[in-house]
């Protein structure tokens, strides 16, 4: 009990218990203010600095696409009935993950959106390992990123068709992995639960299911941000030179600066691009791993889903994305 | 969380991104065409928050000691709150560019148009790359004086001075620097910034051929003059 945070933590979480989180709130927010006004300026390193913009930059880049996604999940608990979905989608889950997939094609989202909305999916009875498929391919082969990438590689046209292919095969094996090995209790309990909104129009329970996936989501993304912002101002330049004739561990450590950098699908393309000391192999793989699992998703899923899930999801998605990154690399590149 | 508390976060988080957007500030963050999404976001924000507390109002009901299963991880958001209104995070320059080290921009395509007409133009550092990188004299480029607008950094071997800029293709996570090495032995340039970055707007010319593999793309170019000037907005190049 002699560790100072906790002793704070638990002052702390006293102090909000009796004054009310609204008090505090105000109190942190004019201390704040009043600092800025005595012109503090807290950015004092370089490291600070850029890590401050890199971090607001995230989290104001993905909340647009997280408001969008937690309106899509509102719309769709309050308007989608179960019966629509199920008359969509093949009955049987291992037929349907390829639908899942072909619609995440369809649906031009951001990664930040697709976590609220596969998770409403979930909660009108979508399988798991279907909702979890379009979760994956939602971000990753929609039409935009595709643009993206083409525009990213001008020279170098196969890597559009190399990046879809090792995406939709990331997705639709996991969803497969994930239909045939997935337990329903690793998802925490509450994403099968709607909340509860009493009685009232159907706009109302949209409203509240938004908010809610709002707040749930929106603390983690936080979180993912701020680790985003510090790996990236403190580790990656020194990993990547030198790494241009070793391609397996070049591979490597591209798909791991897919997961640390938590790049948005749309615009990591150009940074791919821009590390044109490296073949196109380890490029693709950071292209194809960076939206299925990075620290932000991983974030966003533990809130959304339980940590219960995220420690199991993201090692296999991360598997499964090199593995299909390489392969379609060495069938198209 | 109360739900109190949680409509109130709501509201400030959707209050700092309307707020970002008109002072301009959101554009040290992403592409000048995501702000209207973000002052929209903003306001949902807070329309979702309103919504509650009027529904609270209407049935006159105290939501004191009423949780939702919120945990306290929804505190984080007033994380990003507090990091823009104390620090209000700046423009990135030259510490992201130290940080990138060696990695400079993609080379994209270059531009098809024609140089802007009338004597030394002003051309943005990524077209003057990208120009110079597609074809050994610089196409276009050839012969012409233009004009570039960066901040002065160390040239990456030491000797001398480049100028740069950087180049934002989602948001400012995936900044990358485009870089013009200066062959100034008058240096009219002069040294970089200390503390803050020093931007000039120099009058200059692509040394051609100097744009291979071998220099990273980063070209060479003569200059004739320079002048300080104050830091352009927005900064970035897109």
């Amino acid at each position: 009990m002699s560790d100072p945070s906790v002793t704070i933590a638990i002052m702390t979480t006293g102090v909000v218990r009796r004054a009310g989180g609204v008090e505090v709130l105000a109190a942190v927010l004019v201390v704040a203010l009043g600092l800025r006004v005595l012109g503090v300026d807290p950015l004092v390193t370089p490291q600070l600095r850029v890590g401050a913009t890199v971090f607001v930059a995230v989290v104001v880049q993905a909340l647009p696409f997280l408001v969008f996604g937690v309106l899509l999940s509102g719309v769709l608990t309050a308007y989608a009935s179960p019966l629509a979905l199920r008359r969509v989608l093949p009955a049987r889950a291992g037929a349907a993950v390829p639908v899942a997939v072909a619609a995440g094609v369809a649906l031009p989202g951001c990664e930040c959106a697709s976590v609220p909305v596969a998770r409403r999916l979930i909660a009108r009875g979508v399988p798991d390992a279907v909702a979890l498929a379009f979760l994956l391919a939602a971000p990753a082969v929609n039409p935009v990123v595709l643009v993206a990438t083409a525009v990213a590689f001008p020279d170098a046209p196969e890597m559009v068709g190399a990046r879809f292919l090792g995406s939709f095969l990331t997705a639709s094996v996991v969803g497969w992995v994930w239909a045939r090995a997935g337990r329903a209790e690793w998802l925490a309990e509450r994403v099968r639960r709607v909340p509860t909104t009493g009685d009232g129009p159907r706009w109302r329970v949209a409203a509240a299911t938004a908010r809610h996936d709002l707040v749930d989501a929106g603390g983690f993304l936080v979180l993912g941000g701020l680790a985003a912002a510090v790996l990236t101002t403190v580790v990656p330049e020194a990993w990547i030179a030198g790494l241009g004739e070793q391609v397996v561990l070049a591979v490597l450590v591209m798909a791991l600066l897919g997961v640390l950098m938590s790049l948005c699908s749309e615009g990591d393309a150009f940074v791919a691009a821009s590390l044109s000391a490296l073949p196109l192999l380890p490029r693709l793989v950071f292209l194809v791993v960076g939206p299925a699992v990075d620290l932000k998703l991983i974030a966003l899923q533990a809130g959304t889903f339980g940590r219960g899930f995220a420690v199991r999801f993201a090692p296999l998605t991360f598997v499964a994305a090199v593995l299909c990154g390489v392969g379609a690399g060495v069938l198209l590149l | 969380m109360t739900r109190e508390v949680r409509n109130a976060l709501l509201v400030f988080v959707g209050a700092v991104l309307v707020l970002i957007v008109v002072d301009g500030a959101v554009l040290h963050y992403v592409r000048p065409g995501m702000a209207p999404l973000v002052a929209v976001a903003g306001a949902v924000v807070i329309a979702l928050a309103l919504l509650d507390v009027a529904q609270d109002l209407r049935r006159r009901a105290v939501p004191d000691g009423e949780h939702d299963h919120e945990g306290r991880s929804a505190w984080l958001l007033l994380v990003p709150v507090l990091v823009v209104l104390l620090a209000a995070p700046p423009w990135l320059g030259s510490d992201a560019v130290d940080l990138a080290g060696s990695r400079t921009v993609a080379v994209g395509r270059a531009p098809e148009e024609p140089l802007p007409p009338g004597a030394a133009p002003a051309v943005p550092v990524v077209d003057l790359v990208a120009r110079a990188a597609a074809t050994p004299d610089g196409g276009a480029l050839a012969g012409r004086e233009v004009t570039l607008t960066g901040f002065v950094v160390p040239a990456r071997d030491g000797r001398g001075v480049d100028l740069a800029r950087l180049v934002i293709s989602c948001c400012a996570a995936d900044a990358s620097p485009v870089r013009v090495h200066v062959d100034d032995p008058q240096g009219v340039v002069g040294a970089p910034g200390t503390g803050a970055d020093r931007w000039v707007a120099a009058r200059v010319r692509l040394v051609p051929g100097t744009a291979t593999r071998e220099t990273g793309f980063v070209p060479t170019v003569t200059v004739r003059d320079a002048v300080a000037v104050p830091e352009p907005t927005p900064a970035y190049e897109y």
